[in-house]
């Protein structure tokens, strides 16, 4: 299984698996392959508004009007923000983790 | 002008668009054809075409301009980024490369969205209008988006969008008019050729491609979707308690219970009716063959006339082309059947393809129930959240979660469950899913499960219920840990980790379930129908030829055939194998039982009471088989059926691989008899093995 180790200077974003119910910024998704392309095309993807409505594995999650249910390990590859950090001034958002960094 | 395009190749329109916004119900109600229709994202596989006739709506019915399209229903589709083999399908018609009409560019794409999801499935709108095809947009579900106050300005969504937009609700058959008038339009015979200059729906510079879409989706929805807010039914409570652990789970389980227990219940009256009217076939033909002896210069022609017929329904059945190989095999084999001797024909007839139809036909009661309460759960968007239930179980095996609905319709039969894999999107879960079905108890199982229960536990019916239990158990048992140890080892990889969509809630509609279970009976009885047919006929030879010599006589008719199968191919095949099942606890006469049942595992029961004595009859009458299999004695004189012989025998029913329908079908799924030959080999292995140990340990404890 792959494990994303986040380095320390992603303190400030959470993976969807570890955050209570709410709404949240997506900042990044660090899957690879098939998986990338499964979660992006359902709306997980970088900068899009995501809900969390039930924790759990899998956990659902409300993206735009559709309701996706999303199994915990690939919501650890998924870098988010409280929806109240304002996407408007991405220079203070901490910089995202580098392809290799996986 | 019409008929001028008669002679070209006609315009090709593709429907497209993400699973479950209705195109397989919008081209039902555009072609007036039925196709799979459901409500689990991903369900079309086969490409489904129509040719319809297009026309612009005129004033003047007189000179109405027409034209005929042929219309493609394509399995939905998230993103030309595809991640199913289906969904690749669909990206590569759209891309022109498939062989025949789909080789080219498509002349039109109708782009199918759902007005009550407008900015998610608007993405792939983005996306095609990108490829600057001839588009239009079509907004299904609009009887849906009213009743639940969502307003939509089509003539905004369309300036936008730079095609034409048009509502349509395939359900309430509302719009169809003008989207053939659109359709027309855009692949009319004298088009100009004006290039197509389009803003590319999302700049191309840098970051995710898929948040630009996403960002120019939402912002073309925002501008022409109101929601009036508090109208429309909020059932997020109840997707709460649907997807929790707890409730979940036991809902799941009240609603599979229940579908087996209308399975069970409303089958029997249908079931019995085909029973009964095979059973009056038979006679009938039996009346209308002659009896006395016949010239052959009368019969012959006659004999291999009416095989001929035989063939070409078969034929026709199942879609055989009339090459120069198939007509000689009908020719040659109703030639050898036209000069079989009368009473041969008349065997044949009745035994082998009357009764062997029926043995097939008689499950379609049990499989269009099935199919009918599956797909009006399907449509009401319940199966997603049992997918998601079951993901947390099945996981721990290897198995997604989607491999949940395909086992349950293995209960009823293995090639329904098999073809409902197709669901699962990554092919090595699709694999593996497929491999194990085959374990689950189908209900052509339960005769031999009735069977010994009546053998071992016919005084008590709560023990009797008990090894039913027993029995189903240990087929899903068997196949939740081969699923696990295929994982580990022939095919290995976790289960992909689920991403799936929840789709709204929906009011079933039992039309589309009615349709749904006709098609998928007919697909059903085309091809186990036909296949059956023919290994009905072999076995029937088999166990029929080579011909008690005529010196010998008899005193009864049913110790004529019980001498008869002994002597056939079948009977000294199963002494033959007998060393080899003698372990496990059966004796040649169980052999022959096992022999003639590979083909479709049934047929034991008939074939026990043919070569215990008893005559085809007997096997409808459970208690008088089950009376004589109970006075059976082995030359030692102990009993044969102990209850180690009926439990070992049960355990190799249970896991053996005893039908060639089911294996035909897993060829197909898989692409390759490789896979087939395997499941064989397992499932054979596994339950030869199971059988000798329950067997050896039952007989070592005192009961034998
Ligand atoms: N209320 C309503 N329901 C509809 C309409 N059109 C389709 N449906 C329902 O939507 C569900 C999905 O329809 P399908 O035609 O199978 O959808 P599809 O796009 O072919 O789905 P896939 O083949 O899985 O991609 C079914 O339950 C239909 O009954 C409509 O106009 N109104
Ligand atoms: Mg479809």
């Amino acid at each position: 299984m792959a494990i994303v180790q986040v380095p320390p200077d992603q303190i400030y974003s959470t993976t969807l698996a570890d955050i209570q119910p709410g709404r949240y910024v997506c900042k990044d998704v660090h899957a690879a392959g098939q998986d990338a392309v499964r979660l992006k095309r359902l709306g997980v993807c970088q900068g899009r508004t995501i809900e969390l409505l039930g924790r759990g594995d899998p956990m659902i999650l409300k993206i735009g009007t559709s309701r996706v249910g999303l199994s915990r390990q690939l919501a650890k590859l998924v870098l988010v923000d409280p929806a109240s950090v304002s996407p408007l001034n991405p220079e203070s958002a901490p910089v995202s983790v580098p392809a290799s960094a996986l | 002008m019409p008929g001028s395009d008669a002679t070209a190749t006609k315009p090709v329109v593709l429907l497209v668009g993400n699973p479950n916004v209705g195109k397989t119900s919008l081209f039902n109600a555009l072609a007036g054809m039925r196709a799979k229709t459901a409500n689990y994202p991903g369900i079309t596989v086969d490409l489904r075409k129509a040719m319809i006739d297009v026309a612009a709506v005129d004033r003047d019915a007189r000179c109405q301009a027409t034209s005929q399209i042929e219309l493609v229903d394509l399995p939905g589709l998230y993103s030309m980024e595809t991640a199913s083999p289906e969904e690749e399908v669909a990206a590569r018609s759209i891309r022109g490369e498939f062989q025949g009409e789909l080789s080219r560019l498509p002349d039109a794409v109708v782009v199918v969205v759902d007005a009550t999801n407008i900015a998610r499935t608007l993405v792939l709108a983005g996306e095609i209008l990108d490829r600057n095809l001839p588009t239009i947009v079509a907004v299904n579900l609009i009887d849906a988006a009213e009743s639940s106050g969502t307003e939509i300005r089509f003539d905004e969504l369309s300036e936008k969008l730079g095609c034409p937009v048009i509502p349509v609700s395939a359900r309430k058959a509302r719009g169809l008019g003008e989207l053939r008038e659109a359709i027309y339009e855009l692949t009319k015979p004298a088009k100009p050729l004006l290039p197509i200059a389009r803003e590319p729906c999302v700049a191309g510079c840098g970051g995710c491609p898929f948040a630009a879409r996403f960002e120019w989706a939402d912002g073309v929805a925002g501008a022409s979707v109101r929601q009036t807010p508090g109208k429309g039914v909020k059932l997020e409570w109840l997707d709460r308690l649907l997807t929790s652990q707890g409730i979940g789970l036991v809902t799941l389980l009240g609603v599979m219970l229940s579908v087996f227990f209308l399975i069970f219940s409303l089958a029997d009256l249908p079931m019995s009716a085909i029973e009964d009217g095979f059973g009056w076939a038979g006679r009938v033909i039996d009346n209308l063959l002659p009896t006395g002896p016949l010239s052959t210069v009368l019969w012959l022609p006659l004999a291999t006339g009416i095989s001929l017929s035989v063939f070409a329904v078969a034929y026709w059945l199942n879609e055989t082309k009339w090459t120069r190989w198939s007509t000689s095999v009908a020719v040659l084999t109703s030639l050898v059947i036209g000069s079989l001797p009368l009473e041969d024909f008349r065997s044949l007839a009745i035994d082998g393809v009357v009764g062997g139809v029926a043995g097939v036909v008689v499950f379609l009661p049990q499989i269009c129930i099935l199919f009918f309460f599956i797909t009006l759960l399907e449509d009401s968007g319940y199966m997603a959240r049992g997918a998601f239930v079951m993901e947390r179980l099945m996981r721990r095996v290897g198995l997604p979660g989607k491999a949940f609905v395909p086992m349950l319709s293995a209960h009823a039969c293995a090639i329904p469950g098999i073809m409902a894999a197709r669901t699962i999107e990554t092919w090595r879960d699709r694999l593996v899913t497929i491999l194990v079905l085959p374990l689950l108890t189908c209900s052509a199982r339960l005769p031999v499960y009735v069977m010994v229960a009546a053998l071992l536990f016919g005084d008590s019916p709560w023990k009797a219920s008990l090894m039913f239990a027993g029995a189903y158990l240990l087929g899903l048992l068997a196949a939740f840990s081969t699923a696990f140890l295929l994982k580990k080892t022939v095919v290995p990889g976790e289960a992909a980790p689920l991403v799936l969509e929840l789709p709204n809630y929906r009011m079933p509609s039992f039309r589309n379930a009615w349709f749904t279970t006709v098609e998928r009976a007919t697909v059903f009885l085309r091809g186990a129908g036909t296949t059956i047919l023919l290994i009905s006929v072999v076995l029937w030879a088999l166990a029929t030829y080579p011909k008690l010599p005529d010196d010998r006589t008899f005193s009864s008719d049913r110790e004529q055939a019980q001498a008869a199968l002994e002597y056939s191919f079948a009977g000294r095949c199963g002494q033959m194998v007998e060393p080899i099942f003698a372990p496990l606890g059966f004796d040649w006469k169980i052999d022959v039982g096992i022999i003639t049942s590979f083909a479709a595992r049934e047929v034991l029961v008939s074939t026990l009471s043919i070569v215990y004595g008893l005559g085809e009859d007997a096997a409808e009458e459970p208690a008088g088989l089950v009376e004589t299999l109970r006075r059976q004695r082995r030359p030692d004189g102990t009993l044969v059926f102990s209850t180690a012989t009926g439990l070992s025998l049960l355990v190799f029913f249970v896991l053996a691989m005893q039908c060639l329908p089911t294996q035909v079908v897993t060829k197909r799924e898989t692409g390759s008899w490789r896979w087939a030959v395997f499941q064989f080999i397992y499932m054979t292995v596994l339950a030869y093995v199971a059988a000798l140990i329950v067997y050896q340990s039952l007989s070592a404890a005192g009961y034998a």
